[in-house]
């Protein structure tokens, strides 16, 4: 799928398959990291969609992010990064 | 990197909240315009968040357009704490008045400890403290310590010695008493007398102990020359070696100086500039031949440190080569070897001891190398070399009126009838004159 992502970029992210990096450099794929079930960093976001303590939605470059849980919070917002704290259940992908 | 709580806390944020139908809009847009935002969290309707003033900024304008109603709920973090202090003038002055205070107490003389007091009584003391300027109260630097040790020393003759020292709000004052009888015990302490250099003995006069050396006998420093040993009752029993230990002894010096003329430098040098990597030398500037005949070195190293004694093995010298040159006249022989003897004398001087008389000098003068005269100076005299020696440290006798216990490793009492005169191990080291 990264593969492809890729081939359908631009020059940038043809340059970036070309010389083996990690596709999320070029095409800005979101990347996310889950750290035990307490805490979520989602790189390269497009916003925050929809927020509440049961549902965090987070618009992605092709998609949104689903996480659900207990007592979710959003421990830091930045340009390019989300940071989600609480019990996290499940995380969904929808494009 | 995140920042830290402890850098929030300095630098300050506010905790605001959103209310509104597109409160997740308003977060986006802000945090697209550069806002830092953290610990988001809903409740009910409101969104609540924390955020750095600039981000306040940002955010502000953008609340509007998405139809969101902001509340600063708390501002948190060292600059609002500061600036709610600002406005409180009692609590600045409150400052300001505690360290004048802590300023003005402790550059007071607080406490007044004494110590070493035996017979002088405390009140009498204390009385004689506060008329020399020095009571509790008193600010430190009108007391003076050395005026004030003399001026006790010289209004209680009861006071041997007194020391006086100021630390902090306290003033210590140790004091010596004065014992009565103590330097009589002093002088009866039991001891030898001992060579305090090596000399040749010209006359011996024993007028208290055995003599243990002859009269044209050399001997050496620290050599006993008459044991304190005396028969009282009977029995021989440890006293103070008293007499006259007259001897030759020699005094020796060598200085040297220059005859030729001085030399300064004309000003011109060659530099060169070397690496030195494990004592080896590499020139990196500089590779002629040094173009003067006569001249100085000075160097100069940078060594480049990484950190503290941590050093890498290489060196940059700048080797600096001054031409020199005669300058002025020439010093003649006779004025440099009249130099060189006059520092001869002068050290000869200070090594003489004390009622040393000087029978002979013999001067010898050398040419040890080109341009440099040496001069040798002799001196014998003749001195007393009898130094005492008591068996214990005089503190330890001092109270108890003299043990008559150690005897200095000198000859048992009971087995004294044999002569005094063994010739024991080495010359003993001297321990007070």
């Amino acid at each position: 799928m990264a593969r492809g992502q890729a081939r359908g970029g631009g020059l940038r992210a043809r340059v970036v398959e070309w010389l083996d990096l990690p596709p999320d450099l070029g095409s800005g794929a979101h990347r996310l990291t889950l750290l035990g079930t307490s805490r979520l960093i989602l790189e390269n976001h497009r916003g925050i969609i929809a927020y509440s303590p049961q549902c965090l939605v987070v618009g992605v470059a092709r998609g949104q992010v689903e996480v659900r849980g207990e007592g979710l919070t959003v421990s830091r917002v930045h340009r390019d990064e989300v940071v989600v704290a609480g019990d996290i259940r499940s995380i969904s992908f929808t494009c | 990197m995140a920042p830290s709580r402890i850098w929030r806390y300095l630098t300050g944020y506010l905790e605001v909240s959103f209310r509104g139908p597109l409160v997740e809009r308003l977060v986006n847009l802000a945090v697209g315009r550069g806002a830092h935002l953290w610990a988001l969290e809903r409740s009910g309707d409101r969104l609540r968040a924390r955020m750095t003033v600039s981000s306040f900024r940002k955010l502000r304008p953008l609340a509007r357009a998405t139809r969101s109603r902001v509340r600063l709920e708390r501002k948190v973090g060292l600059p609002f704490r500061l600036r709610r202090l600002r406005r409180r003038t009692a609590f600045w002055a409150g400052l300001l008045l505690f360290l004048a205070g802590l300023y003005y107490f402790t550059s007071c003389v607080w406490v007044i400890e004494i110590q070493g007091l035996k017979r002088i009584p405390l009140e009498e003391m204390q009385a004689l403290l506060a008329r020399a300027g020095v009571r509790p109260g008193v600010r430190r630097d009108s007391v003076r310590p050395d005026e004030v040790r003399r001026w006790l020393i010289a209004s209680e003759p009861a006071i041997a010695w007194v020391g006086v020292s100021l630390r902090g709000v306290r003033c210590l004052v140790q004091v010596a008493e004065d014992e009565p009888g103590q330097v009589q015990r002093w002088l009866n302490l039991p001891g030898d007398l001992v060579a305090a250099r090596d000399g040749v003995l010209v006359k011996l006069v024993v007028l208290a102990g055995q003599a243990e050396v002859r009269e044209g006998e050399t001997v050496k420093r620290g050599q006993v020359l008459i044991r304190g040993a005396g028969y009282a009752g009977g029995r021989l029993q440890p006293v103070r070696a008293r007499g006259v230990c007259l001897a030759r002894t020699w005094y020796e010096a060598y200085r040297e100086a220059e005859t030729g003329a001085p030399r300064t430098r004309t000003g011109r040098r060659y530099t060169r500039v070397l690496i030195r990597l494990n004592h080896r030398e590499i020139i990196v500037w500089g590779w002629r031949p040094v173009p003067f005949t006569e001249y100085e070195v000075s160097e100069a190293s940078g060594r480049p440190g990484l950190w503290r004694n941590i050093r890498l093995p290489v060196e940059i010298l700048t080797r600096d080569y001054w031409e020199t040159a005669a300058s002025g006249e020439p010093v003649p022989p006779a004025a440099a070897q009249a130099d060189a003897l006059e520092r001869a004398e002068a050290e000869v001087a200070f090594q003489l001891g004390r009622g040393a008389q000087v029978v002979s000098r013999r001067v010898e003068v050398f040419s040890p190398r080109r341009d440099v005269v040496g001069v040798r100076l002799v001196v014998e005299a003749r001195e007393d070399i009898g130094r005492f020696l008591p068996y214990q440290p005089a503190a330890e006798t001092a109270g108890a009126g003299g043990k008559a216990g150690n005897f200095g490793g000198g000859p048992k009492p009971r087995g004294a009838q044999a002569p005094v005169g063994g010739q024991r191990g080495g010359p003993e080291p001297l321990r007070a004159l």
